[in-house]
């Protein structure tokens, strides 16, 4: 594989899209003036960018363009049964923007989109306004940061103060914010909600640096999480996924230990755990853009459209690093 | 390879004596002009006239989608900060009679002014100021545009266009087109030469002779299809762990099984070795 010649690619964001429905809504004026120097180009749909045939998502990556859109239709989703609902009855989870900043080897937003140009709908009221008709007849738990890591765009887009802002008003609905990022800067003067939850996910600095492209170390994260800790967050701890790779046990052993040796723990909320799983038709396409990637090629088992490792090394895995948890964290607040 | 289409002889003129480029006298229906790396076809003018020799050229060479494709030719400028002779990379295409729209992935760095380029079925004068959407005016990139698309990713093809008039019936001679070009071929060729260089990704996981290996191992252990497609994928998985596949694989060269279950028997022996850790 030839090398991509990186002195020859235009920075991130050099480009930005914007639809014409979506061009005099303030956070689309207040994101543009963040990127003085990118070329704004309008655009009717924001499908006729981000879903032209053939894109090259590995390219695409290294200089990512924004596409400011408005969310027109489907503003809330139900929960996948492939995520932990964590006992919560109505899971829903909606997606505000649609792609990431980061560049994780096994990220299934690779196979689901045909693009990694990042879309940012900016009507967010309208999807405020959705979720406000459905707490009319319950409550609801909602993941917000499933399909991005919205606390990575916080500078750019504000959207998780405005989630907050949101959160504060309607207290029979519980969010659930995930993030790899060192980002908790960007909101620590908010004043903490009981139901919000932040949610890490974490990993051994050897994986964070070959598998999880662009994200922050194991210490910046764990950092991060310390100060939300301290404003009094709720904070959830996702092991997730963990990846069968030599040596795997070596490594979420140390990067548990490092964990909750580093944290306080008295308001880690809860403590997920999961393998690495995808869709059988997301695994076919992330296959084909990433040939040679050594976690990819594994040879995975495929039961009802999805695929993991064999059923002995997820349950000794799971097993593995749930007793490493337990060690810290009381079982009741383990979720496997 | 880089392909270029130009809608006429003088466009292409520069580039021809540019890159040295001989005409290729197999072909009679286009004139098409080549050199080790490049590629050009002479489409004529019009959107369906560019499209067909787009789609000609593309096909007849095989194209990859490694391979770099531009559409080089002048254009009208509506936008008057531009300059007579400017070159324009077109960062958005609009086809004028359907509406549709195309976009260049604009991934690589470039030395030129960007702008949206709106490809009409006729001569584009004055009095259609107001009906004009696009920076610049043409009458072939949607058409090579869309052809393109069909072979190639969209940060492999490009249009690049030369301001030669501002609509108002300012006609050049052909030697004057050659002459506006001429200036501007050095940067345009450098840069193409550059990206197409930039990046390119090998899908190609075994060698010739790792694929013979398996060939061979496939059919003296009699395995099945399911078994094939189980053995490439472990072979895959082990190689891409820098083992040596073909070392582990050797053993098993020399044996023919005879039936069925011996077939499955040695099969799950070599499964077992091809397991990295
Ligand atoms: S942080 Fe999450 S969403 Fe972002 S690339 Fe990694 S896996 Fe994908």
């Amino acid at each position: 594989m030839k090398d991509l010649r990186k002195d020859l690619v235009l920075s991130k964001f050099s480009h930005i899209y914007i639809e014409r429905d979506a061009k005099n809504h303030p956070n689309t004026r207040k994101i543009i003036s963040k990127f003085k120097d990118a070329t704004c180009i309008e655009i009717d749909h924001y499908k006729e960018v981000f879903c032209r045939g053939n894109q090259s998502i590995i390219l695409q990556k290294e200089s990512p363009k924004l596409i400011l859109a408005t969310k027109k239709d489907n503003f809330i989703y139900k929960g996948s049964e492939m995520c932990e609902d964590f006992g919560n009855l109505h899971f829903y989870y909606t997606s505000t923007i649609m792609n990431c900043f980061y560049n994780c080897e096994y990220c299934y937003l690779q196979g689901m989109y045909p693009s990694a140009n990042i879309v940012i709908f900016v009507n967010i009221e309208d999807i405020f306004r959705k979720v406000e008709e459905l707490l009319k007849s319950h409550s609801i738990y909602l993941c917000i940061s499933y399909e991005t890591d919205l606390l990575a765009f916080e500078g750019i887009t504000s959207f998780v103060s405005k989630w907050i802002d949101f959160a504060r008003k309607n207290d029979n609905l519980k969010i659930e914010l995930r993030t790899k990022s060192g980002n908790f800067k960007a909101i620590e003067n908010i004043k903490p909600l009981d139901n919000f939850i932040l949610a890490w996910t974490l990993s051994h600095d050897e994986i964070i640096k070959k598998y999880e492209i662009g994200t922050p170390s194991l210490e910046t994260r764990l950092k991060s999480i310390n100060n939300a800790i301290k404003k009094g967050w709720k904070i959830r701890i996702c092991f997730d996924p963990i990846l069968y790779i030599k040596d795997w046990k070596k490594y979420y052993g140390n990067c548990i230990e490092e964990t909750f040796k580093s944290i306080k723990l008295k308001n880690i909320y809860d403590v997920s755990i999961g393998v690495f799983r995808i869709s059988k038709d997301y695994l076919k396409r992330v296959q084909k853009i990433r040939p040679h990637s050594k976690i990819l090629a594994y040879p995975f088992e495929c039961q009802s459209g999805i695929c993991s490792y064999p059923k002995r090394y997820t349950k000794e895995m799971i097993e593995y690093v749930y007793n490493e948890v337990s060690k810290y964290i009381p079982e009741e607040k383990i979720y496997v | 390879m880089i392909y270029i289409t130009t809608a006429m002889y003088c466009e292409a003129k520069p580039f021809i004596k540019y890159l040295n480029l001989k005409r290729d006298n197999s072909i009679k229906k286009f004139q098409v002009f080549k050199n080790e790396q490049f590629v050009l076809i002479i489409s004529g003018t019009g959107v369906i006239s560019s499209s067909i020799a787009t789609t000609y050229l593309l096909t007849e060479f095989n194209s990859k989608p490694s391979d770099t494709f531009i559409n080089i030719g002048i254009c009208g400028g509506k936008n008057k900060g531009l300059d007579k002779g400017e070159v324009v990379l077109c960062n958005k295409i609009i086809h004028h009679d359907t509406k549709r729209t195309y976009y260049s992935d604009i991934i690589f760095k470039h030395p030129f002014r960007e702008g949206s380029l709106e490809t009409f079925s006729n001569v584009v004068n004055k009095d259609m100021f107001s009906t004009i959407k696009g920076d610049i005016v043409d009458m072939e990139g949607a058409g090579t545009f869309k052809a393109a698309s069909i072979f190639l990713p969209p940060h492999r093809i490009y249009c690049i266009k030369i301001v030669s008039d501002f609509l108002d019936s300012e006609s050049l001679t052909k030697e004057e087109i050659s002459k506006l070009l001429e200036n501007k071929v050095p940067l345009i060729s450098k840069w193409i030469k550059e990206i197409e260089d930039a990046y390119s990704l090998s899908y190609k996981i075994f060698t010739d002779e790792e694929e013979k290996v398996l060939e061979i191992v496939t059919k003296n252990l009699k395995l099945t299809i399911t078994m094939e497609y189980k053995l490439r994928e472990l072979a895959k998985y082990y190689k891409i762990h820098s083992k040596d596949l073909i070392e582990v694989i050797k053993p098993f060269l020399n044996i023919t099984s005879k039936t069925k279950k011996e077939g499955k028997d040695y099969f799950e022996r070599l499964k077992k070795r091809l397991s990295p850790f």
